[in-house]
């Protein structure tokens, strides 16, 4: 596709983060964020992102780059791209999660949602509610009885480690 | 929102669902052990459905499932395999048996319909149950109220509505009747409210007992009228919406001398044209309600070495058709003409039915007791 506009004409935008460190990005990248979008319709060249840390923004914008970029013949360079994207702990997947949850963007939403429901598909509710963070609420008698009530799913070995 | 502190991401719920309906059924039944709003969430009506929506949209088949039953001296023996490995796999396998929960003894169980992972079971009489194998829960459902006798015969369809977002099964008695004739009395029993009503009668027409096939909102059976001398068969169909009756139009077959069975591929309506000995054609509804999307998706030789008469079950995106054959399945290749066994050992045994089904969280108790 022939891009008429000239590199310095491309329309910017400002993105703030929660830490309030500014990016500028090209409209046509952010816009691949659904909220970025709206905001953009309405006229916004700065948007504050009260819930997006820089961290997780840092490396969503270099997603978003690489997105936009997206042709038949850089398939397999984006898959590789995606792969490192995801392969990180599970604390950084949750705050990537939440931001892409909050900025819309369904394509990156869909792939950690999947990385992350894949990393714990074999793992224990112990290993589990470390992961999340979650205490458990079970008393043992109540553990024990929903234990027993989902006997089959506690057929084998499963994996303890945290990451 | 306050972001307490930085190291401990706390993952809200709405994105916990989103990650959690991505899973398969055997890991979301563990998950249940993780805390209480977990168990809630995996629970709710709500999950179960944006669960089923995800399975149902994979493309891997890693959802999808194989029932081979067979009622082995009057006690069910079912088994399951993941399509997958029928498909794929090279190496000979063993598909796990389950345990269907009640055995009683001298009863002859059949399945009579399945729908999202859900199946239901008769015993020939008035019997019913509903099954879901992959959460291993199981109901019997009330006494439906049909007066069986030794006239009548019983046909069976289990099917969604979307409207009510509710399951139903629908029973249709039909009987000859010495001073009205035949007489046919549908009856369909709702999940939610665990409850049969009558419908219209359905008058003059005799049904295929085969199982319907749910399609499109509709069940579908072979049905032929009562006063047709010619013993012509056509396609009823029942909308579960709103409870109207229709008759499908079906491709123009050949002429000759050959049977026809309905069927689903790809969710898609399907007629399996059978020139016994000779071959079959496989045609396909693409387009629901469209005559002229019928499509001839394969027409397969009869090989010497098919010995039974054959039953699509799966066609994959390449156009390979898994056949039932007798008690045995066979894949085919439409692409290259060649056949061969799906390496999985299948249990010895007369009569087994075979039906495919997605693994699923809902439950024939509609709302899971926690």
């Amino acid at each position: 596709m022939a891009s008429t506009t000239e590199t310095k004409q491309k329309k910017m935008l400002i993105l703030k983060s929660a830490d309030n460190d500014e990016f500028e990005i090209e409209e046509s990248v952010g816009v691949q964020s659904e909220t970025i979008k709206n905001l953009v319709e309405d006229g916004f060249t700065f948007v504050p992102l009260p819930n997006v840390y820089t961290k997780a923004l840092i490396k969503i914008i270099d997603y978003l780059k690489k997105h936009a970029n997206k042709t038949d013949s850089n398939d397999e360079e984006i898959k590789t791209f995606d792969k490192d994207f995801v392969n990180t702990t599970f604390d950084d997947l949750f705050e990537l999660v939440s931001a892409a949850n909050y900025l819309h963007i369904s394509c990156l939403m869909n792939m950690l949602c999947q990385t992350i429901a894949d990393r714990i598909k074999d793992k224990s509710p112990e290993a589990v509610r470390k992961i999340f963070h979650i205490n458990c609420d079970y008393t043992p008698e109540e553990e024990a009885k929903i234990r027993k009530a989902n006997a089959q799913a506690f057929e084998g070995q499963f994996d303890e480690s945290l990451d | 929102m306050a972001h307490e502190s930085k190291s401990v991401p706390v993952v809200p719920p709405e994105i916990i669902s989103e990650i959690l309906a991505r899973l398969p059924v055997k890991p979301l039944l563990r998950m249940r052990c993780v805390s209480k709003s977990w168990l809630s969430l995996i629970s709710s009506p709500q999950f179960i459905k944006n669960h089923l929506k995800f399975s149902t949209k994979k493309q891997d088949f890693a959802r999808d499932r194989l029932l081979f039953s067979n009622s082995y001296e009057y006690s069910l023996r079912v088994y399951a395999c993941s399509l997958y490995s029928i498909m794929y796999q090279e190496s000979p396998h063993i598909p796990d048996e389950l345990d269907f929960l009640c055995k009683d003894s001298f009863v002859d169980y059949n399945v009579v319909g399945s729908c999202d992972g859900l199946f239901c079971i008769s015993t020939g009489s008035h019997d019913l149950f509903l099954w879901n194998p992959s959460i291993r829960k199981l109901k019997e459902l009330p006494f439906s109220g049909s007066n069986v006798h030794c006239s009548s015969y019983l046909a069976y369809g289990v099917g969604y509505n979307e409207c009510q977002d509710d399951y139903k099964v629908v029973e249709v008695m039909g009987c000859s009747h010495s001073d009205y004739g035949f007489i046919n009395e549908f009856r369909v029993y709702n999940l939610r409210t665990n409850s049969w009503e009558m419908i219209l009668e359905y008058p003059s027409v005799i049904f295929c007992n085969d199982p319907a096939k749910f399609v499109n909102g509709r069940l579908h059976w072979i049905a032929t009228r009562v006063t047709d001398k010619n013993d012509s068969w056509f396609v009823s169909s029942l909308n579960l919406m709103d409870k109207s009756y229709e008759k499908v139009a079906l491709p123009d077959l050949d002429d000759g001398n050959f049977d026809w069975e309905l069927g689903t591929l790809g969710g898609n309506l399907s007629v399996f044209c059978d020139c016994y000995k000779v071959r079959m054609d496989v045609w396909v509804m693409k387009a629901y309600g469209l005559v002229e999307s019928w499509t001839k998706v394969a027409s397969i030789p009869y090989f010497t070495a098919i010995e039974h008469s054959i039953l699509p079950v799966f066609i994959s995106h390449n156009d390979e058709i898994l056949l039932q054959h007798g008690s045995s399945l066979l894949l085919y290749n439409s692409t290259h003409n060649t056949f061969k066994h799906p390496q999985v050992q299948i249990p010895h045994g007369y009569g087994i039915q075979f039906c495919l089904y997605i693994e699923s969280l809902v439950s024939p108790h509609y709302v899971e007791e926690v």
